[in-house]
C-alpha cells in the first residue's frame, strides 16, 4: 500500500497521473471479449483519458464496481475483466498495485540537466550491476514503460550512442506529453520461509527543464512533486559560474541560461513544495545530485571519494554516503553554490549530496557519445533514497 | 616526293603515334606530371619529339605538366630532434599533427606547397597552437596531444620549420603507399582524403611517385648500392630475402656488440582501398634483422638464441626493405594477408640467430580509441569495438616489467571481457593495484577457422599513489582531562600505511569554511608530520590544538612545498566515514 505523507492510509496515489484516491473508486476496463451472452462491448473515446494524456485513440469503457477488489464482470456484456485503472485518468494500473508498496519518485532538474539520461543509464544499471549488488530484480510494470523505455531510451543511447532529444514540457503540448515510467523493484525477502519476494513499484516522472520555469505548468508539476514519496534533483555543475571554469572546454558546448541557474531552479521547487502547507522544513527525501562530473574529473585530485570505486556492498553505503556527501558540499562551495547549501539546509530536513557521471564521457556538441554510457556512481541516490523508505539495507562500508 | 621524304614523314608519323599512345598510357594513370616524365615520353616517342610536343600531347590528354616540388629525405629538424613524435599522431589516431591545431575545420580543405594554408586563409603560427594547447582534452589523449602541440610550439620559433613539418607529414603518409605499388591517382586520391587541396594532391602524388621511379631504377641499374655494407661474416649462411636492407648505418660496432633481439616491434593496420600492414621496429646495434612469416607463433621464446638452420625451418622470409623513420626505427609495409599470419623478428648475427618479437596479424581491425580512467585501484578501460569483434582480450602487467626480453612475464594478467558484458557494464573494469600498468587489448572475431584476435591496441594507465588513510580521534587521557577542563580544543590526528611507502612531509589544516578543506590553502596549518617511511599497518600520530571556537574541519594534504615527484608517492585520504569536523 502506498504511504502519503498526511494523508489517510487506505488513500492510494495513481503512479502515472500522481492523483490521489481511496482504493475503493479503483474502476475496471472491459476486457473486450464476448460475454456468456455472446454481447460485446467496443471501444469508444475515453474523454478522461484524452483529457490528461491528450489523443489515446478509442478505449474499452471503464465501470466501478465497489464490491470486488481484483476482478469484475462487465456490467453490459458481462465479461469477466481484471484490468484496473485509476479513477482520474483511467491509465491501466500494474499488477499487483495497491497490494505492494509505491514510490512515487519525481525527478527533477533544470532544461539539459541530464535528467532522461540520468534515469535511463540508472534503469540499465539496475538491470545489470546494481540489481545484482543489491540482489534485487528491475523490470517495466506496464507495457508502455516496457517499451518506451527499450525504444525510445535504451536503444538509442546504448546501440545508437545518441542522446535523447530534450523532454517535451507536460503543459506545452499535451501530444508530446511522457508518462511516468513505471519499474517494479523486487528483492529477496529477508524472511524464514524460502523464496519470499518483496515489490515495490517505482514510478519516475521525468519533468521537462522547461516546466520548472514558466507558471502555467507549476499547478500540474506540483501535484507531482506533492504526491511523490521522493525527489531526485539533478543539477548541472556546468551552470554554475565557478563549475564552468573549472569544466574542460569540449563540455561547454553552450552558454547558461539564466533561468537554469541551478540556486533558481531549487527555489522554484521548494516553493511548489510548500505551496499549501505550513511554514517548517520539508520532510520528503531529496538526493541533490550533481552530474556531468566527467567534465570536471580532471579537478579531483586523487583519493577523494568521488574518484573511489562506488560502494559494492548489497545496500546504500552510509560511511561512503556521508563522505561523498560532505566532499560535494565542498565542490558547491568551489563552484559559487554556497547559497544552495544553505538555502537546502534551511528548507530540507532531510537531503544528501551525490556526484555522478551518467556517460562516463563527454558527448559531442551533436550530442553523440563515441561509445556505450560509463557510468561512475549513477546508482548512488536511488539506492539511499529506497534505505531511506527501509526497501533496501543500509549498510557500514562495504 | 622522294624516298627520303617519305620515310621522314612515316618517321614522323610513327612518332606522332607513339606520342599519342605514350600520353594515353601516361593519362591512365596520371592527372599531373612533372618535367621527368616529359622527358622519358620523349624518348619513348622517338628523337625527333620535342619537350613542347610532349608536353602538348599530355595537355590534351588532361594532364598537367608541372614543376614538381623538391621531396625532402630526412625530416625536418623541428621533429628530427624529437624521436617519441612519429608515435604519438598514431597513439592519438591523427595523420597530420595539424589535425590538432585546426580540429574539423582542416576537413574544408588546405595547402602545403607554398607554407601551410587552410583553405578559409588561416595559417599555422604560435597564436593558434597556443590556443590548440588550452583546449587540449583531458583524459587518456591528453599527455600525447600536449607533447605533439608542444613540439609544434618550439617549432615555431624557426621561420618556416612548421610548414616544412606539414609538408613532411603529407609526404610521409604518400611514401609507403607509393613502394606498395598504388597508382598515382590513388596516391592522389589518398591525398585529397587528408582535405589536402585537389591540385596540390595531383602536384605531391606526382612528385612522390616520380621520386619512387627513380628510386626502382636505381636500385635495378645497382643493387648492390642498396645493399647492407655489413661484413660479410654477419650475412647469414643462407641465403634470405627477408634480412632487413637497412640496418642501422653508422654507430655499428658489429663485432663488440652482443646479439641482441628486437624487442618492440609492432604491426599497424592502415586501412584503405588496399588495406596494408605496417610493421616497425627498432634495428638492434649488430646484426641483420630477417622477418619470418607464419601461420602460427614463433615456437620459441623471445630472447632465446637458435640457429640459422632453425629459423629457416619456421615460416617464410618476408622481403622487407625497412626504410629508417625520423624516430629511428625501421618501418615496412606489407599487403594484409588474407588469413591469419604471425610475424616474427629475427637477429641475425653470423650462424645464430636472436628470436625477437612475435607480432599477430589478423584482418579485423583492432578495438579503437582505447581510453582508460582510474579509481583509486580499479581501473576502467573504455574502446570502440570493430564491427566484427565478439568479445576483447585484455592483459595488463606493470610497466616496469614491459620489455625484458627472455623475461617471464611478471604480475601479467590476463582477462576475456565478452561485448555484451562491456555494453551491459559500459565498460571493461579489473583491479590493477596502483603501479603504473601497461595494458593491451585485442579484439576477438570469430574467423573462418575458430576464433581470431585482432592486433592489439595499448595504453600505459598511470600509476597513482600508495593509499594512505588519515583520521581524527579525540585526546584521551589525563592529557585530554586537561584539555577538557582548560577548554583547549586538542585532537589527535593519525596516519596509517596500508603498503610500504615513503610519506612525505604532511600538513594538517584547519578550515572553518562550512564544508571540508580541498586544499591546503583552504585553511590554516595547525600541525605537521615530517616526511618518513612508514610500514604497513605502523601508523603516526600527531596532537593538534585547534582555534578557541568550533566548530571547524580538520584535513591533512601533502605539503605543498614539496617538489611534485615527492608530493605524488601517496594518496593521502581520509579513512571512509572519517570524522573530521571539530565542534
Amino acid at each position: 500500500m502506498i504511504a502519503l505523507p498526511f494523508l489517510p492510509r487506505h488513500r492510494l496515489a495513481c503512479p502515472y497521473c500522481y492523483e490521489t484516491f481511496p482504493e475503493w473508486q479503483i474502476e475496471f476496463r472491459c476486457s473486450g471479449r464476448p460475454g456468456p451472452g455472446g454481447q460485446r462491448c467496443e471501444p469508444g473515446p475515453d474523454p478522461q483519458q484524452q483529457n490528461h494524456f491528450g489523443s489515446t485513440g478509442d478505449q474499452l469503457h471503464t465501470f466501478r464496481d465497489i464490491r470486488h477488489r481484483r476482478r469484475s464482470t462487465c456490467p453490459d456484456s458481462k465479461a469477466r475483466t481484471h484490468t484496473r485503472v485509476c479513477p482520474r485518468c483511467h491509465s491501466t494500473f500494474p499488477v499487483h498495485f495497491g497490494r505492494v508498496n509505491s514510490q512515487l519518485i519525481a525527478l527533477v532538474g533544470a532544461r539539459d540537466s541530464g535528467k532522461t539520461v540520468f534515469m535511463t543509464v540508472l534503469m540499465h544499471e539496475f538491470e545489470f550491476r546494481l540489481g545484482e549488488r543489491l540482489g534485487a530484480s528491475i523490470s517495466g510494470a506496464d507495457d508502455t514503460t516496457r517499451s518506451t523505455f527499450r525504444r525510445d531510451y535504451e536503444q538509442r543511447l546504448y546501440e545508437g550512442h545518441s542522446l535523447p532529444d530534450p523532454t517535451f514540457p507536460v503543459a506545452a503540448d499535451r501530444r508530446g506529453y511522457r508518462p511516468p515510467m513505471v519499474f517494479r523493484f523486487k528483492r529477496r525477502a529477508r524472511s524464514l520461509l524460502p523464496g519470499r519476494t518483496r515489490q515495490t513499484l517505482l514510478s519516475f516522472f521525468d519533468t521537462a527543464g522547461e516546466d520548472l520555469t514558466t507558471t502555467a505548468s507549476t499547478e500540474l508539476n506540483g501535484r507531482y512533486l506533492e504526491a511523490a514519496n521522493a525527489i531526485i534533483l539533478i543539477l548541472d555543475p556546468l551552470q554554475m559560474p565557478g563549475g564552468r571554469q573549472r569544466a574542460a572546454k569540449e563540455a561547454l558546448h553552450q552558454d547558461p541560461r539564466p533561468e537554469d541557474d541551478p540556486y533558481s531552479v531549487i527555489q522554484r521547487i521548494t516553493e511548489m513544495l510548500q505551496a499549501g502547507h505550513r511554514d517548517r522544513k520539508i520532510r520528503k527525501p531529496l538526493a541533490v545530485v550533481f552530474t556531468k562530473l566527467d567534465a570536471l574529473w580532471h579537478e579531483f585530485p586523487e583519493g577523494t571519494p568521488l574518484k573511489r570505486p562506488g560502494p559494492n556492498g548489497p545496500g546504500s553505503d552510509e560511511l561512503d554516503g556521508q563522505d561523498v556527501h560532505r566532499h560535494v558540499q565542498a565542490l558547491l562551495h568551489d563552484w559559487d553554490g554556497r547559497q544552495i547549501d544553505e538555502y537546502l539546509r534551511q528548507n530540507y530536513s532531510c537531503y544528501r549530496y551525490f556526484g555522478a557521471s551518467a556517460l562516463g564521457a563527454i558527448p559531442t556538441p551533436d550530442r553523440r557519445l563515441s561509445g556505450v554510457p560509463s557510468p561512475h556512481r549513477i546508482g548512488d541516490p536511488l539506492v539511499w533514497l529506497l534505505a531511506k523508505e527501509h526497501i533496501v539495507r543500509t549498510v557500514r562500508g562495504s | 616526293m622522294g624516298r627520303d621524304q617519305l620515310s621522314q614523314g612515316q618517321d614522323l608519323g610513327q612518332s606522332a603515334q607513339r606520342l599519342d599512345r605514350g600520353a594515353a598510357a601516361v593519362a591512365e594513370d596520371s592527372s599531373c606530371v612533372g618535367s621527368g616524365r616529359v622527358d622519358r615520353l620523349c624518348a619513348v616517342a622517338g628523337p625527333g619529339v620535342t619537350a613542347a610536343e610532349a608536353r602538348g600531347a599530355l595537355e590534351r590528354r588532361g594532364v598537367r605538366v608541372a614543376d614538381l616540388p623538391r621531396l625532402p629525405v630526412r625530416p625536418p629538424e623541428a621533429i628530427g630532434r624529437h624521436p617519441d613524435f612519429a608515435d604519438l599522431l598514431p597513439r592519438l589516431g591523427r595523420k597530420l599533427s595539424i589535425e590538432l591545431v585546426f580540429g574539423s575545420s582542416l576537413k574544408r580543405g588546405f595547402r602545403v606547397l607554398e607554407g601551410l594554408r587552410l583553405e578559409d586563409g588561416r595559417r599555422l603560427d604560435l597564436a593558434v597552437i597556443d590556443e590548440a594547447r588550452q583546449q587540449a582534452p583531458a583524459g587518456a589523449m591528453h599527455d600525447d596531444w600536449s607533447r605533439v602541440l608542444s613540439v609544434l610550439a618550439d617549432a615555431a620559433q624557426q621561420p618556416g620549420a612548421l610548414d616544412d613539418i606539414a609538408f613532411w607529414e603529407v609526404v610521409e603518409l604518400l611514401r609507403p603507399l607509393a613502394r606498395l605499388g598504388y597508382s598515382q591517382r590513388a596516391l592522389t586520391e589518398q591525398a585529397v582524403r587528408l582535405a589536402l587541396e585537389r591540385g596540390e594532391a595531383e602536384v605531391l602524388a606526382a612528385a612522390v611517385a616520380e621520386e619512387h621511379e627513380m628510386l626502382q631504377t636505381r636500385d635495378v641499374a645497382a643493387p648492390a648500392a642498396t645493399e647492407p655494407s655489413a661484413p660479410a661474416a654477419y650475412r647469414p649462411t643462407v641465403p634470405d630475402p627477408g634480412l632487413a636492407s637497412e640496418p642501422p648505418a653508422d654507430d655499428r660496432a658489429v663485432t663488440a656488440e652482443p646479439l641482441q633481439p628486437v624487442t618492440d616491434l609492432q604491426s599497424r593496420i592502415i586501412r584503405s582501398s588496399t588495406d596494408i600492414v605496417q610493421l616497425s621496429w627498432s634495428p638492434p646495434a649488430a646484426g641483420l634483422v630477417s622477418m619470418r612469416m607464419a601461420a602460427g607463433p614463433s615456437p620459441w621464446r623471445e630472447g632465446s638464441v637458435v640457429t640459422i638452420r632453425d629459423v629457416d625451418g619456421y615460416g617464410s622470409p618476408l622481403r622487407v626493405t625497412g626504410v629508417p623513420g625520423p624516430d629511428r626505427k625501421m618501418t615496412h609495409e606489407l599487403p594484409l594477408p588474407p588469413t591469419r599470419a604471425f610475424v616474427t623478428a629475427m637477429t641475425v648475427l653470423g650462424a645464430s640467430a636472436a628470436v625477437g618479437r612475435t607480432v599477430e596479424i589478423t584482418r579485423g581491425a583492432p578495438v579503437r580509441g582505447l581510453s582508460v580512467r582510474r579509481f583509486g585501484d580499479e581501473v576502467r578501460l573504455t574502446w570502440t569495438w570493430p564491427e566484427e569483434a565478439i568479445a576483447a582480450r585484455v592483459a595488463w602487467q606493470p610497466s616496469a616489467v614491459v620489455g625484458d626480453a627472455g623475461a617471464a612475464p611478471a604480475g601479467r594478467q590476463e582477462q576475456t571481457c565478452s561485448r555484451r558484458k562491456y555494453d551491459a557494464e559500459g565498460g571493461f573494469s579489473a583491479v590493477m593495484g596502483y603501479a603504473e600498468q601497461h595494458v593491451a587489448v585485442w579484439a576477438v572475431i570469430a574467423g573462418a577457422d575458430g576464433k581470431e584476435v585482432t592486433n592489439p591496441a595499448e595504453i600505459v594507465v598511470p600509476g597513482t599513489g600508495i593509499p594512505v588513510h588519515y583520521d581524527i580521534r579525540r585526546v584521551l587521557g589525563f592529557g585530554g582531562l586537561v584539555s577538557l577542563i582548560r577548554r583547549r580544543r586538542r585532537r589527535r590526528v593519525r596516519v596509517r600505511a596500508t603498503r610500504p611507502c615513503n610519506l612525505p612531509d604532511v600538513v594538517v589544516i584547519e578550515s572553518r569554511r562550512p564544508g571540508i578543506p580541498l586544499g591546503p590553502d583552504d585553511g590554516t596549518a595547525v600541525g605537521r608530520i615530517t616526511r618518513q617511511h612508514m610500514e604497513p599497518g605502523s601508523s603516526l600520530e600527531v596532537v593538534v590544538e585547534l582555534g578557541a571556537r568550533g566548530p571547524s574541519w580538520l584535513a591533512c594534504f601533502v605539503d605543498p612545498a614539496r617538489p611534485a615527484q615527492a608530493r605524488d608517492q601517496v594518496t593521502l585520504a581520509p579513512a571512509p566515514g572519517a570524522r573530521r569536523q571539530v565542534r
